[in-house]
């Protein structure tokens, strides 16, 4: 056993990791990024997914290591050991850089009322702090990741200064869908991104590739490994491949050291001052439930036995259609605008709020499928191919999720990885709250569809997981029901943090790496002031 | 026997008369140059400049010296990566030791805030700093000589506008006796026409301007113009030259080799660009060129240097294909699709190719959205690709490009850190073979291990 030391000792390397690991290091800190995947190389994965047959599976052209698994699908590795009545099936990424290699890249701030959901309509929970607490860091995340968003349109979330980059201009079809709905009662906007609208941060211009998931081909999306080099840079160090397994709780509750494996089951132990988790919503808690030691026998960090649950996402429904005329989607990058009125209203006390979206992936390789399976060819197949590809619409959607302690994720005690680390077993259910939303939703397809004058309106109301994984560490002002303080250090350990939207108290309804990256901004910012 | 008689028959005597006349004119030429050096001291009088100095005050006055050094792109040399414009420091190699660019800034202690007229005039003119000492030509006197004395004026009542920057520049590294600047009098002796920029009278007024901007403010020959061993430029006027490993290319109105198949539209629109649609696209040093120079003179005067650069001199060097006359598309991709790739092991240049070129530069190489001036450009037919040097087209695949015009801006990522020296050469020989001259496609990871090397242009690129 080998033993190494740092000021600060950060698990994991994605966007939360990288920002708190940059911002220390940066600092004058010596800062150690313990990361359980490998490095990747984006022409790589680029080389794997044009290679793919299945080009529709995000994780296909990610290598699930054994040492470090992750979820895949096609075909599925049962990574997530699902026990609940919905299948969580999370999409993430174990690699230096995390879930940010595929990701549609969507920057959206909360709302001022996600953060006082249980003051304003009596249901979930108050953040311990509001969202002016935030504003400035959501400004510095801009900055940080890149984000192109529309600075003449209110998007709900007050700003103090305007987008680092003009928005990406929108496709015909981003277009048209905005004219109609627009007219109509309807609130679509512009996305905000973290994709560059132009040469940003030494990364190019969006050239409209199409494949934000999974992979963007020229690194004009940002993603986590940006900020893990820039940590490097500041003078951090990281080691890969690294999985940590264990975390040792010393004198008076503080956290001794962490201990983590390599990919051949050598351990090492580290020590440090500050340590901060950004392992995911998954990850993370089953770390702190996988350390329970005789002193902290439910695990570290858990004597609320909060930690693991109040799992949270944004399950989807959605709906495909024909529209009325030619849109051609996949002029530009996956998704470019949102339906935005649903996101906020006193209806939140009965219903959940959402956010619903247009999908602007090329449909070019479904429909073609769709159509061969019919089995039509000849010129048929040719007229088919193209008018199907220029009309087919899809929508989706986020449904807010309220924290529910029943909606978990365990250390599963029925299968372990290549170092003898448990999986994670996920009990995920949709509630009431969310199910009438989507009733409402499923009404709001079909207007849409009719509006643009759809047919064959094809509904899939199933809840499709989002892989926003929200709430498994999460953050109160009640040690009694929460995990970490407004300044998210854990309750049971004075230097123990998290950094990852666990802490989130709400879900709210949009995408939460921009908030991810805000918190870490809070927390290395408090972190500083500590040392 | 007979060489010997020879020289016996005539005694010692022609011997010593050689001698004494290398003596006296060694002394003649000491003389020479004595008398110079005393005489340029005193240069310029300051009846020359009386009536002049009354308007370095006057914001017109200053104005033009903006332009002037836009048009002179000081701030090349002496803005260093990162830092602030015209606070020098900026290291320039060359064969002797590395020269820092100085501040010139009107700093007092640090910058030439002390500098009087005349010594700024002379410093142009003569090449002679402020204590009298020899300048050496990394700083270009050989064509600032030329600069009418009213437009140096300008230059320096541009500069003295300038908020003072307290920074002083490196010391030069130069070997002995390459560091003893006296000597620099005989190399001005062999090398310094010293003679203000003369119009001819037989050519248009746009002609003259142009060679007055290409000749003197320009100094484009510093870069493109070969030099010789004593590092002057040589009679090659324009031919293409190496400098800090870039290939300046060749701006002679050769059709080939050079920018005879150039319209004058092309010249203008690449001046103001650095784009040549179908030719060209300036990448590393030209970048800054156009981005901090060509770009911000008037229509007039990027028209005035085409028209110039026409009437030089073609030299063709014996290529026999304009280097945008290479290549063609590329189809690996198709017989790329659906293998297995290995996870490992031997990145072979068509992997490499698709793997991290084509989702810009199309998966034939055929460019996105190019010709449009945002777009991605061919790679193949194109003038980086198909240099008769692989130095350009590696500097850019190892450091990208980023330069701006107006508010366009032109962007590559640097691969530098992304790929090794192994796969740098790899994906520059597939490049070559399938977009470039095929004879070029030899390149090995140490000729990309040197070119590491390289020294970082001002915006931080190498």
């Amino acid at each position: 056993m080998s033993d190494t030391s740092a000021d600060v000792v950060v698990v994991g390397s994605g966007v939360a990791g990288g920002i708190v690991a940059h911002e220390l290091a940066k600092a004058g800190a010596s800062v150690l990024i313990l990361e359980a995947g490998p490095w990747l190389s984006r022409w790589r994965v680029v080389e794997r997914f044009r290679n793919s047959p299945s080009k529709a599976d995000y994780m296909a052209p990610y290598l699930s290591q054994p040492y470090a698994p992750h979820p895949e699908y096609a075909p599925p590795n049962g990574y997530l050991i699902e026990k609940g009545n919905v299948d969580y099936a999370a999409q993430y990424i174990r690699a230096v850089g995390g879930t940010t290699w595929h990701w549609a890249a969507a920057c959206w701030r909360l709302l001022p009322s996600d953060f006082r959901l249980r003051s304003l309509f009596d249901v979930g929970r108050d953040w311990p702090f509001a969202y002016d607490a935030l504003e400035s860091y959501y400004l510095r995340a801009e900055a940080d990741l890149g984000v192109s968003g529309p600075d003449d349109v209110d998007l709900g979330s007050p700003r103090s200064a305007p987008y680092p980059m003009k928005q990406i201009p929108l496709s015909w079809m981003d277009q048209r869908f905005a004219e109609v709905l627009n007219g109509n009662g309807f609130s679509v906007v512009p996305e905000p991104v973290a994709r560059n609208s132009r040469p940003y941060d030494g990364r190019p211009t969006c050239c409209g590739n199409n494949n934000c998931m999974p992979i963007c081909p020229i690194a004009a999306q940002y993603s986590g490994e940006v900020h893990a080099v820039k940590a490097m840079r500041a003078g951090a160090r990281l080691i890969a491949s690294a999985v940590v397994y264990r975390i040792e709780a010393g004198e008076g509750g503080r956290i001794a050291a962490v201990h983590y494996k390599d990919p051949n089951g050598a351990s090492s132990r580290v020590t440090g001052t500050t340590f901060v988790l950004a392992a995911n919503g998954i990850e993370t808690p089953k770390l702190m439930l996988i350390s329970a030691d005789d002193r902290f026998p439910r695990g570290i960090a858990n004597s609320s036995d909060m930690v693991g649950r109040n799992l949270m996402d944004h399950p989807g429904t959605g709906v495909t259609f024909l529209a009325g005329e030619d849109l051609w989607p996949g002029r530009g990058p996956i998704e470019m605008t949102s339906v935005v009125n649903f996101r906020d209203g006193t209806f939140r006390a009965e219903y959940a709020a959402k956010k619903l979206h247009l999908s602007n992936s090329a449909a070019v390789r479904k429909v073609t499928q769709d159509i061969l399976s019919r089995g039509v060819i000849g010129p048929e197949l040719e007229r088919e191919i193209r008018l199907r590809s220029a009309r087919t619409l899809s929508i989706n959607s986020f449904h807010e999720i309220l924290p529910l302690p029943e909606n978990r994720v365990l250390p599963s005690s029925e299968r372990r990885d290549a170092l003898g680390i448990p999986y994670p077993e996920i009990h995920y259910d949709v509630d009431e709250y969310v199910q009438r939303s989507a009733a409402h939703t499923h009404e709001t397809y079909a207007q849409i569809a009719d509006l643009m004058g759809g047919t064959e309106v094809e509904f899939d109301d199933a809840f499709a997981p989002n892989n926003h994984i929200m709430g498994t560490t999460i953050m109160g002002e009640d040690p009694v029901n929460s995990v970490v303080d407004g300044d998210c250090r854990t309750y049971d350990h004075d230097n123990l943090f998290v950094a990852s939207s666990s802490v989130m108290p709400t879900a709210g309804s949009v995408n939460c790496t921009l908030t991810i990256a805000a918190l870490a901004h809070r927390l290395a910012d408090r972190l500083r002031k500590r040392a | 026997m007979a060489r010997r008689r020879r020289y016996g028959s005539g005694g010692f005597r022609p011997v010593l008369t050689l001698l004494l006349l290398a003596v006296a004119g060694g002394i003649a030429v000491l003389g020479v140059l004595l008398y110079d050096y005393w005489r340029d001291l005193r240069y310029p009088s300051q009846e020359a400049i009386g009536g002049i100095v009354g308007r370095m005050t006057d914001p017109e006055f200053i104005e033009r010296g903006r332009y002037l050094v836009a048009a002179g792109d000081c701030a090349a040399c002496h803005t260093v990566e990162g830092g602030r414009p015209f606070a020098g420091g900026r290291g320039l190699p060359t064969p002797f030791g590395t020269i820092h660019a100085p501040n010139i800034t009107p700093d007092q202690q640090t910058g030439i805030g002390g500098w009087s007229n005349r010594e700024f005039v002379r410093a142009l003119h003569k090449g002679l700093g402020s204590e009298g000492q020899f300048l050496y030509p990394a700083f270009p006197y050989t064509s600032y000589t030329k600069l009418s004395l009213e437009d140096a004026l300008a230059i320096k009542a541009y500069l003295f506008s300038l908020d003072p920057v307290v920074q002083r520049a490196p010391p030069n590294t130069l070997e002995f006796p390459f560091d003893q600047r006296p000597l620099m009098a005989f190399w001005n002796l062999l090398f310094l026409d010293d003679q203000r920029f003369q119009p001819e009278p037989g050519r248009e007024a746009a002609w003259n301007r142009g060679a007055y901007l290409v000749e003197a403010l320009g100094h484009c020959g510093d870069c493109h113009t070969p030099r010789n061993l004593l590092q002057a430029r040589s009679g090659n006027k324009f031919a293409g030259a190496t400098i800090e490993n870039w290939q300046a290319y060749n701006i002679t109105p050769a059709d080939n080799a050079g920018i005879g198949g150039w319209s004058d539209a092309e010249i203008e629109h690449y001046l103001a660009t650095g784009i040549a649609p179908g030719h060209a696209r300036a990448s590393g040093p030209m970048a800054e060129v156009v981005q901090y120079s060509t770009s911000r003179l008037t229509d007039d005067d990027r028209a005035a240097i085409a028209a110039y650069l026409r009437s030089v001199p073609a030299i063709a060097r014996g290529a026999d294909q304009p280097r945008n006359g290479w290549g063609g598309p590329a189809a690996d991709v198709v017989a790329l699709r659906g293998t297995v790739p290995a996870r490992e092991g031997a990145a072979e240049g068509a992997r490499l190719f698709v793997g991290n070129c084509a989702s810009c530069h199309g998966w034939t190489g055929g460019g996105v959205g190019a010709p449009a001036e945002g777009g991605y450009p061919s790679l193949y037919h194109n003038g980086n690709v198909g240099g008769d040097s692989v130095s350009n087209l590696l500097l850019v695949m190892l450091n990208g490009v980023a330069r701006s015009y107006g508010d366009q801006q032109v962007f590559m990522p640097a691969f530098a850190e992304l790929l090794d020296d192994v796969q740098i050469a790899a994906l520059a020989n597939y490049v070559l073979r399938q977009f470039g001259d095929p004879a070029n496609a030899t390149v090995t990871p140490e000729d990309v291990a040197e070119l590491r090397q390289t020294p970082p242009l001002m915006s931080g690129q190498r």
